[in-house]
């Protein structure tokens, strides 16, 4: 087994033209691109702002005045109350929440605009005037108050609308505005530990952490491009392996092997770690390349390349899964016409649907959608959100989904895969 | 040793190997002669387990090779008719990773590189790329290939088409030295009826599929043992003269070869005094007679109707 993963790989790096179309290709795709349409898509992808529309139901005054009038409906002293309406001053979600907005690092692809009432955000929404809307709805501030202040325990949650739920930026507008609530319940928990003790408003303004924790990090065309072209030309190792294998079979190679005794299986199984361990080193050598002379991962951190090199696992995986299929539907049609179609026109498609070329998300979002059906458009979205701090956790989704298309994929390699008969 | 027992092999409807029962003895060499297309490469593909046949069976040592083809696959060699090899690796690489598939390795493998390199007479050009080498190279070292793992049984499917005669002498003389110094045993397909003739022991002749003759070289040549062969060279060549050949009683064949005639006829009567008299009827002048000991070519010409290269 070893040795016939090994002669997959000793014939690959023989061949010039598999050279070429592996490693080349791709690689001059990456300047190319990387250096003409450096600026188009750096205003095309993630630094044009995304319009945000808030609206707050209640203003801060009426927001006081109710909560005075449930004060005096308990019954509290005059002196009390006026003690307790100073502190909300300082306990604003809504000014905490514009801090988190327009804070240095969200301020740059965020832009918020102030609207009076949700219908017309709303409307904004729709006439695609603003494409996400926070609501902080009514009586949010004053259920805080009564929770921080009071210690009546209410619950209150910020309203958020998005157009369009599977873009990176309206991903990290939730993840914030879900930490935002969640650090004010953790806040609102500890204050009701404490018992309303007085730092409890001091500490509410610390969100800095939130932001950076989220912080969204600008892909560069280069980095762009590096993954996209990875991902396009890693799927053109499945073909190049599976045509190899119908030679094999055509020259009469493969009937040796299996003179020789090599299990028919053990044959097919061997492709697929070929074609797993060709594309992990064809899309090492490309990021690798790609940093070395472009700088295009320099400066990442270490848990990046780990979790980047299980993202690269799993890429071959589903390589090898389809290198495998392939093989299969090569030996037991005894053509590789399917192979041909997959490298001149699956591929083609495939990596035009994933975004290796353009973020297809700019045409319709259904189309994205449909990419990441892609195995490489699947990962290609991995990588990208990894790239922009997103945790492993965070992309698992998709890589979970690519592993199952290999399972797959690999699955039905071995149902098609002609055991015996071998005319 | 190794034997088929009415081995049939249909491909849709067509078949192209029907009821071949043939039998190798340990040490022998059995020549398989047959024109193209005779079924020989079928037949073959079947005996060493790779082509599952439509009907019929193969024996190895008593034991069924289609259900349990772990024994034979261990002690046979097949050289194709193609040459199956990794052209872009060099001839060394081809033996390390076949060797290693036979489960050679180390020491062993190298030593068995060694020899066989240098029984092939390519040890020279070992770190050379097959894609490099001359057709009869390639042949040898296809050969070479299969002998790794030293086979009791090789079958050789036409080892020699389309190479120069010097390296097919070596081929041939390879051949006979396995055989004999190694007592290996052989399976010889050719279409060179010379070849097989010099090379094996016993000798099936098949042709549309089926075996239609058997036995030593001499056994059967005896088939024509009341036939002669005559050759005879015209000056110019006539229509008339053939067809009056022809319709002597006692011939059976003739065939137009270069400026000649071959005729094949029944022995005994005096058939040489009609040649010359059907000759000055027909106006042709002839340039010589040769009376010839039939060779396996006359044979199969005999029993088909056709020549072996037709
Ligand atoms: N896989 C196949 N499918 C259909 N016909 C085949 C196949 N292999 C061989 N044949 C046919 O069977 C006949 C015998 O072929 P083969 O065994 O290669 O003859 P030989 O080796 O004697 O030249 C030929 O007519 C050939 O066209
Ligand atoms: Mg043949």
């Amino acid at each position: 087994m070893l040795h016939l993963i090994k002669k997959d790989f000793q014939l690959l790096s023989r061949s010039r033209s598999d050279l070429m179309q592996l490693l080349l290709m791709p690689f001059l795709l990456i300047a190319i691109l990387g250096f003409a349409l450096g600026d188009l898509l750096s205003t095309g992808f993630s630094i044009e702002p995304f319009p945000v529309a808030v609206v707050e139901e209640q203003n801060e005054d009426e927001a006081e005045e109710a909560f005075e009038n449930h004060l005096m409906a308990i019954g509290m002293g005059e002196a009390e109350r006026a003690q307790l309406l100073a502190v909300t001053d300082e306990l604003d979600p809504r000014d905490e929440l514009f801090n988190v907005l327009e804070s240095d690092e969200v301020s740059e692809w965020v832009t918020v605009s102030e609207m009076s009432s949700r219908t017309s955000a709303e409307e904004a929404l729709e006439e695609g005037e603003v494409e996400g809307v926070i609501v902080i709805p009514e009586g949010f501030s004053e259920n805080l108050w009564k929770t921080v202040l009071l210690n009546e325990q209410t619950v209150s949650e910020l309203d958020l609308a998005l157009v369009d739920f599977q873009s990176v930026p309206a991903d990290i507008l939730r993840s914030i505005t879900r930490s935002f609530v969640d650090r004010f319940n953790l806040e609102l928990s500890i204050a009701l530990a404490l018992e309303g003790e007085e730092e409890t408003a001091a500490a509410a303004n610390d969100y800095g952490e939130i932001v950076s924790l989220n912080a969204v990090e600008p892909i560069t065309s280069f980095q762009y491009y590096t993954v996209g072209m990875g991902m396009m030309f890693a799927l053109y190792t499945a073909p190049a392996l599976a045509s190899r294998a119908f030679k094999e079979k055509e020259q009469h190679v493969f009937g040796r092997l299996i003179v020789s005794g090599t299990r028919p299986i053990n044959y097919l199984l061997s492709k697929l770690v070929s074609g797993m361990w060709i594309t992990f080193v064809q899309v090492a050598i490309l990021f690798g390349l790609s940093t070395l002379v472009f700088g295009t991962f320099s400066g990442r951190e270490l848990s990046f390349w780990l979790d980047a090199g299980l993202a690269t696992l799993i890429l071959s995986f589903v390589v090898g899964a389809i290198t495998s299929l392939l093989t299969s539907i090569a030996l037991y049609s005894n053509s590789d016409a399917t192979a041909s179609t997959f490298d001149g026109l699956i591929v083609t498609l495939f990596a035009f649907l994933g975004g290796s070329f353009t973020p297809v998300e700019q045409f319709s979002e259904s189309l994205k959608t449909l990419g990441n059906w892609t195995p490489n458009g699947a990962m290609m979205t991995s990588y990208l959100q990894l790239l922009q701090g997103f945790s492993l956790s965070e992309v698992s989704s998709l890589m979970v989904r690519v592993v199952i298309m290999a399972v797959v994929l690999a699955a039905m390699s071995i149902v098609i895969f002609p055991k015996r008969r071998l005319d | 040793m190794l034997e088929t027992k009415a081995l049939t092999k249909k491909f849709k409807s067509y078949e192209a190997v029907s009821n071949v029962s043939l039998y190798l003895e340990e040490g022998e060499s059995v020549g398989l002669l047959g024109p193209n297309g005779a079924g020989k490469s079928t037949t073959i593909s079947m005996m060493s387990t790779l082509l599952p046949p439509t009907s019929g069976e193969v024996r190895y040592n008593g034991v069924d090779a289609l259900n349990k083809p772990q024994e034979l696959r261990r002690v046979l060699g097949v050289v194709p008719q193609e040459i199956a090899l990794y052209e872009e690796l060099t001839a060394y690489e081809n033996m390390k990773f076949f060797g290693r598939i036979y489960g050679l390795k180390g020491q062993k493998l190298e030593q068995r590189i060694k020899e066989v390199l240098e029984l092939i007479g390519l040890t020279e050009r070992s770190k050379d790329r097959v894609e490099t080498y001359s057709g009869g190279m390639k042949r040898r070292i296809n050969i070479g290939v299969t002998l790794l793992h030293e086979p009791r049984v090789l079958i050789m499917d036409e080892p020699t088409v389309g190479i120069d005669p010097q390296s097919r002498n070596y081929i041939l003389e390879m051949i006979r030295r396995l055989n004999r110094e190694k007592d290996m045993t052989i399976l010889y397909t050719s279409h060179y009826m010379e070849e097989v003739e010099k090379l094996c022991d016993r000798i099936y002749i098949m042709d549309h599929g089926e075996i239609i003759a058997s036995g030593t070289n001499q056994e059967l040549k005896n088939i024509l043992a009341n036939d002669e062969t005559i050759r005879i060279d015209v000056e110019t060549l006539s229509k008339d003269f053939a067809d009056r050949l022809s319709s002597h009683d006692v011939v059976q064949k003739v065939t137009q070869e270069g400026t000649g005639y071959k005729v094949i006829a029944t022995k005994g009567d005096d058939l040489l005094g009609d040649v010359f008299e059907l000759a000055k009827r027909s106006h042709t002048k002839i340039t010589s007679v040769v009376v010839q000991t039939p060779t396996l070519e006359d044979v199969f010409l005999h029993l088909t109707g056709r020549t072996l290269r037709d």
